[in-house]
């Protein structure tokens, strides 16, 4: 019969002002990695912050808060991604066999590092046409460097589909970069 | 590319240098940090507000509760009293299907009427709140914490809430009482200049009654689930009853209020 006439919070808004201070460029980069539109970005930005303070009172390990608002992040994200829309991600297809492919040697420094340039660029431009779920797996483990039971505790999955969206993630990855012909010839490649 | 060189992009240690590098490589947000956080403290706020949300059981009972507003409409009757210097008024105006209940609070002096909307504000905009004995309840308030003499066998008082605004102590505080099976709860809110509340009931739910207190008049609710509740004013205070009480037990609840 008792009941509350207010929403309780863990935290004063002061108290919820330096975690913001704390964790906004986290969170604004987190938001980023997964839409890579500044404007989206900013929303995600904000929607993350008012989620997580009406949520912050069940979060139980205070220390593991910037996980937390990670997660609330790439989650609000994929919300944001799905309503709008604006995402083109690129079919699965079967990995090609990589025994298709002929190795070929690169000895030269300054060839490396021109190389290294473009197969920066490469490898980001094929995130983003990942799925957003491999994103944000993506950005979890290799960023932020949780463990695969964390990111399956915080996105609330199991462990074998964060261990398989990983597994996936990269190998659609390299899928992906191995079709690019540009990229081929931009690094000399050859496909036998 | 080789199959070589492609097995070394994406090995785990390549991946997270390359995905490092963009993370890094971020552009500035549109917005500044502290733009946004004025944006996002807006929004807390208004979550943090009050809603006088009763019990769950009552919700479709009551088609709206607890607005700062002005009640137009036919009075079906209007009663004034006076006590402590302070005037208020209730009202209550009916017509098949609801009640509107009304009441204002205001200083002595101040012109007839009720207050126009314009110079009206929401009661709290409520940060938090906390649960505290009434010893330290009333040291956190700034103002006098009424309390019941008199209250039905075997309910004591188990602690006090005590709202905050912007971690100030605000003019709300909500006394829990309870015994081994109930509870009951009396609102208080302290009126430092003036205030008029309104609610909406359903008639088909709820019986509403004028009651004679002490105090000058209130207003007696029972809903359909056998709650109740007991809204009146003293002193300069708002106060409301809420219960599963009758209305003798509210009354004596009421009448002894100091």
């Amino acid at each position: 019969m008792l009941k509350k006439r207010s929403k309780k919070h863990a935290v004063s808004e002061s108290e919820f002002q330096l975690i913001y201070e704390m964790f906004y460029n986290r969170v604004y980069r987190d938001a980023y990695f997964m839409t890579k539109d500044p404007y989206l970005a900013q929303d995600i930005l904000q929607d993350t912050f008012i989620k997580a303070y009406s949520q912050i009172h069940n979060l139980k390990d205070k220390d593991k808060i910037g996980a937390w608002l990670s997660t609330i992040a790439t989650r609000t994200a994929i919300d944001h991604i799905r309503k709008q829309n604006i995402w083109n991600g690129i079919p699965k297809g079967d990995l090609l066999e990589e025994e298709k492919y002929i190795v070929k040697e690169i000895s030269s420094t300054v060839e490396e590092n021109v190389e290294s340039h473009f197969v920066q660029e490469a490898v980001i431009e094929k995130i983003l046409e990942l799925k957003s779920e491999y994103r944000e797996v993506i950005l979890l483990k290799y960023i932020h460097e949780l463990k695969e039971k964390d990111i399956a505790k915080w996105l609330n999955l199991k462990d074998g589909t964060v261990k398989s969206r990983l597994h996936r993630a990269k190998k659609e990855l390299r899928n992906q970069i191995e079709k690019d012909t540009s990229n081929q010839q931009l690094l000399g490649g050859e496909i036998s | 590319m080789t199959y070589q060189q492609n097995k070394e992009i994406l090995d785990d240690y390549h991946l997270k240098q390359h995905i490092t590098k963009d993370y890094d490589n971020c552009p500035e947000p549109p917005v500044s940090k502290d733009k946004t956080w004025e944006m996002i403290r807006k929004e807390i706020q208004k979550d943090a507000k009050p809603k006088k949300k009763l019990l769950p059981t009552r919700l479709m009972s009551i088609a709206a509760v607890a607005v700062i507003t002005i009640i137009g409409g036919l009075f079906l009757q209007v009663n004034d009293s006076q006590a402590f210097g302070w005037i208020t008024k209730y009202f209550i105006t009916s017509n098949d299907e609801i009640t509107q209940i009304g009441s204002s609070i205001k200083e002595p002096g101040d012109s007839g009427g009720l207050p126009s909307p314009d110079q009206l504000e929401e009661i709290a905009v409520v940060t938090k709140t906390d649960d505290m004995e009434l010893a330290h309840a009333q040291q956190e308030t700034n103002f006098h914490i009424l309390v019941p003499k008199d209250v039905p066998d075997g309910y004591t008082l188990g602690f006090v809430t005590v709202y905050y605004e912007n971690d100030m102590p605000s003019t709300k505080v909500i006394l829990n009482y309870r015994n081994n099976e109930k509870t009951f709860t009396i609102e208080q809110i302290y009126v430092e200049h003036e205030v008029a509340s309104s609610m909406v009931v359903d008639n088909d739910d709820t019986k509403v009654q004028n009651v004679e207190l002490f105090t000058g008049q209130g207003t007696f609710i029972s809903f359909k689930d056998n709650t109740t509740m007991l809204m009146w004013s003293q002193m300069n205070s708002q106060l409301t009853l809420d219960s599963s009480l009758s209305l003798e037990k509210a009354k004596m609840i009421a009448n002894s209020m100091e």
